[in-house]
């Protein structure tokens, strides 16, 4: 990894929005007309550069959560502030990785990647190849940007798509469930790399995972939520010091706050 | 490093493995030659004995060498290869403009989904409809000339390919199109970078089944409404009032094997376009 120059860390740091979601409610219809309410009036901020996993049982609505955030989807009630704009649509400071890779079969690695870039235009193309290659090598992904997604395996293609996802050097990161498909030293791998770069860069960062471990490990704080409705029922702050090594996973007060979290999730 | 040693040691075990493969290859290709060589002279044989053997009227069913003469003779007279370049060439105008159609109209109904809406029922009402029903007013409308077989090509060939394309552009999963927006493509970046290749087996899936049935309709073309040209139908029709069973015969085994070769190219050209959507 190169380490970035301090000014232009400062500069990301500046730049990268705080999440407010406020007040924010969705309601589904099903087919049979039935409504389902999927998020109850959630109220939740996120600081500038801050760090802040969602953990919570499956249908709590987390990865709803997200999409309003992201501005894939739209609020029943209530708004999402990116900075002092509210979200309507997608926004450009935005990376996001999906639960699945979603991957296009037809695009080699590297143009996989390289997406996000293409489709916004401004990069030069030179600039695009020196940052794939950065990337490749973050993912653990070197030489294979001439190969096809249909030749990967699982792990791999989810960390194609999370490096899509950092192409563009977001200053607001979306990940929900990114490691889920990988394996578990892969997965300790990612950890590190990812707060390196959130390390280098500080973009705010909103992690949807159902690895209390994970959680702990990654974030400055953990919102904990519940189903039916769904709604961030606990706040817990991870006071674990940084910049956070694999040994921590082995301290006390790490195995301490991840039971804590783990006793407030309902079953 | 321990790992580029071990995968540089993979990757010329496989190349060797790829010439081994190619030297199989080539002994697999002559086999089956030698196998379909075996088929032909066979199947030729037993047609030859049976002709004989039961004394068929040759009006009825020729004896295999009447026909290889009757194509010999329709080669060295140069009559064979007008046919066939009247009737490929109405067959690949026919289905450049056939698919073409097709497939503009497709991207222009999904992407203007009212317009959908309002040319749908027409679009099923002209599809039931036989196209070649529609022959003799293609006469009437374009003539005797190569232009009224070219639009039963096309006529034919249009709505498998406008249907195909259609369900190809809406084959898009709901993940792929959050990706889309999520990176906020344009419609425009959508429909090129993500719809047309998702719609690109379907188009082929049309062209793999429509081509064939091109080269059908235009000898049928022919055979309802002949005129100026001689094509391959024409010849057809000529030997047919001469009662040359030979002659027309060896036409049909022509067709046999222009049909053979446009099935090829599709599968040729959809190897080479899809050999992403193939997994390893």
């Amino acid at each position: 990894m190169s380490a970035p120059s301090p000014a232009s860390a400062q500069g990301q740091a500046a730049k990268a929005s705080p999440i407010h979601v406020s007040a924010v409610t969705k309601v589904f219809k099903t087919r049979t007309g039935d409504e389902v309410l999927a998020l109850a009036d959630t109220t939740f901020k996120i600081a500038s550069g801050e760090f802040v996993s969602i953990v919570g049982p499956s249908g709590c609505g987390k990865s709803t959560v997200m999409r309003i955030i992201a501005g894939l989807m739209e609020a029943s009630k209530g708004a999402v502030l990116l900075g002092s704009k509210v979200v309507t649509t997608p926004s450009p400071e935005i990376g996001i990785a999906f639960q699945k890779a979603v991957l296009l079969p037809w695009l080699p690695v590297a143009r996989n990647i390289a997406l996000p870039a293409e489709l916004e235009g401004r990069m030069a193309k030179a600039e695009i190849d020196a940052r794939v290659d950065r990337l490749l090598e973050m993912v653990r992904l070197k030489g294979a940007g001439g190969r096809y997604p249909g030749e990967l395996s699982g792990g791999m293609q989810q960390r194609v798509s999370i490096a899509r996802a950092l192409m563009t050097e977001p200053s607001v990161l979306l990940m929900d469930e990114p490691f889920g498909a990988l394996d578990a030293l892969t997965r300790e791998h990612m950890h590190d790399e990812l707060l390196a770069i959130w390390a280098a860069n500080r973009p705010t960062v909103v992690f949807i995972t159902h690895d209390i471990a994970e959680a702990v490990y990654l974030s400055d704080r953990v919102l904990v939520m519940a189903s039916r409705p769904g709604r961030v029922i606990a706040d817990v702050p991870i006071d674990l010091p940084r910049p956070r090594t694999p040994d921590i996973r082995g301290e006390a007060r790490f195995a301490k706050l991840g039971a804590e979290i783990r006793a407030l999730i309902p079953h | 490093m321990a790992m580029t040693g071990q995968k540089s040691g993979r990757m010329s075990q496989l190349s060797a493995t790829l010439a081994d493969l190619q030297t199989s290859r080539l002994a697999g290709v002559l086999h089956v030659v030698g196998v379909r060589m075996v088929q032909l002279l066979g199947g030729l044989l037993v047609w030859d004995l049976l002709v004989r053997g039961f004394q068929v009227d040759p009006r009825i069913v020729p004896s295999p060498l009447d026909v290889l003469e009757s194509l010999w003779n329709l080669t060295i007279s140069g009559i064979l290869f007008d046919a066939i370049r009247i009737t490929m060439l109405q067959t690949v105008i026919g289905f450049v403009i056939g698919a073409g159609l097709g497939i503009v109209l497709a991207v222009t109904l999904s992407e203007v989904k009212i317009l959908k809406l309002i040319l749908q029922p027409y679009i099923v009402a002209l599809q039931a409809v036989p196209k070649v029903a529609v022959a003799p007013l293609f006469l009437i409308w374009f003539g005797f000339g190569m232009e009224s077989k070219i639009a039963l090509v096309v006529s034919i060939l249009f709505f498998p390919v406008l249907v195909n394309t259609m369900a190809g552009l809406d084959a898009t999963t709901e993940e792929q199109l959050e990706l889309m927006r999520a990176y906020r493509a344009t419609r425009w970046q959508t429909l090129v970078r993500l719809k047309a290749y998702v719609a690109l087996p379907f188009v082929f899936a049309a062209f793999e089944v429509s081509l064939v049935l091109a080269l059908t309709a235009s000898v049928v073309a022919e055979l309802l409404g002949s005129g100026t040209l001689v094509g391959l139908g024409t010849l057809i029709k000529i030997f047919d009032a001469r009662m040359n069973s030979a002659g027309i015969f060896a036409v049909l085994i022509v067709l046999s094997v222009l049909g053979v070769a446009l099935h090829a190219l599709v599968i040729a050209a959809s190897h080479r376009f899809l050999a992403w959507s193939r997994p390893l």
